[in-house]
């Protein structure tokens, strides 16, 4: 079967810029001697991507999965993962079964789990 | 250990990067036979667009200790519907094998329990390991504030 190459044409996009931030631009590539197409158009890629992130990270506090997470970041579930714990941003939220889950984890194992202080009492 | 003597457990993806964040790897290999489905193995390794041809820790310490992996069934068992993709197998895999699921995430704990599959995240291994006499209290204690700084699914004493 035949691929389609993927589209690389150039499309052109119009912003309107107050005159300071014309003159931001200005200063800015008078000092790195980029044309501000070339600026502009990285900065917008760095800048789209920061806030893909951060609608992602957003998105986990209203509850949303890393995978739900990761498509808005527009990164791989692992890399969005490892970005949560750079940011230490939390993965998920308090779970109220974690004890009796992990009762039934030892239970499942055969593990004896740590007696709690209280325990020793109740004998 | 012999692999006889370890129950095998199916690894998620969140919880292999929190793992091998705290540095759990060594510990939770001599405690489970660990198996990874080729979907979370795909994820694990999937590049991050941002630095191509570039690997990071969670990546090198997959590739580093996957000989010592546990095969699972070919073909895997279908992902179960309504999951991640990562969990759907972690759960699919777990419940045909019958053994341990390790999941990070709630929701896909809670989907695996209603199938009568045993999960426990990150934190839980942490107790069993003091548990196996594995890990010392206060060394568990430093894992667990650590775990608490990086994920909010338990709050640990003191």
């Amino acid at each position: 079967m035949r691929r389609e190459a993927p589209d690389k044409r150039a499309i052109t996009k119009s912003v309107r810029l107050t005159p300071a931030e014309v003159q931001q631009w200005a200063e800015f590539t008078t000092f790195t001697g980029e044309t501000e197409a070339t600026a502009m158009r990285r900065a917008l890629q760095r800048g789209l991507r920061a806030e893909r992130l951060d609608q992602a990270f957003l998105a986990m506090h209203r509850g949303a999965s890393t995978t739900e997470a990761a498509q808005i970041a527009g990164l791989p579930r692992a890399v969005f993962i490892e970005e949560c714990l750079d940011h230490l941003v939390a993965i998920d939220g308090p779970d109220d079964d974690w004890l009796g889950g992990l009762e039934r984890a030892a239970m499942a194992l055969g593990a004896q789990l740590p007696r709690l202080d209280g325990d020793a009492q109740d004998e | 250990m012999t692999d006889a003597a370890r129950p095998v457990a199916v690894v998620d993806t969140s919880f292999w990067s929190i793992a091998v964040r705290i540095g759990l790897v060594r510990l939770l290999l001599a405690e489970f036979a660990l198996a990874v489905p080729t979907a979370v193995r795909e994820e694990i390794l999937n590049e991050d667009p941002r630095r191509p041809r570039t690997r990071s820790d969670h990546q090198d310490v997959f590739l580093e200790i996957e000989p010592e992996l546990v095969a699972l069934p070919n073909p895997e068992p279908h992902p179960i519907a309504g999951l991640d993709v990562g969990e759907a197998s972690v759960t699919a895999c777990a419940q045909a094998l019958g053994v341990i699921a390790l999941i990070n995430e709630r929701r896909g704990k809670r989907v695996a329990a209603a199938l009568g599959v045993a999960t426990i995240d990150v934190a839980q291994v942490v107790v069993l390991l003091v548990a196996d006499g594995r890990l010392t209290v206060p060394a568990a204690r430093g894992l667990l504030t650590r775990i608490r700084k990086l994920s909010s699914t338990v709050r640990c004493p003191g």
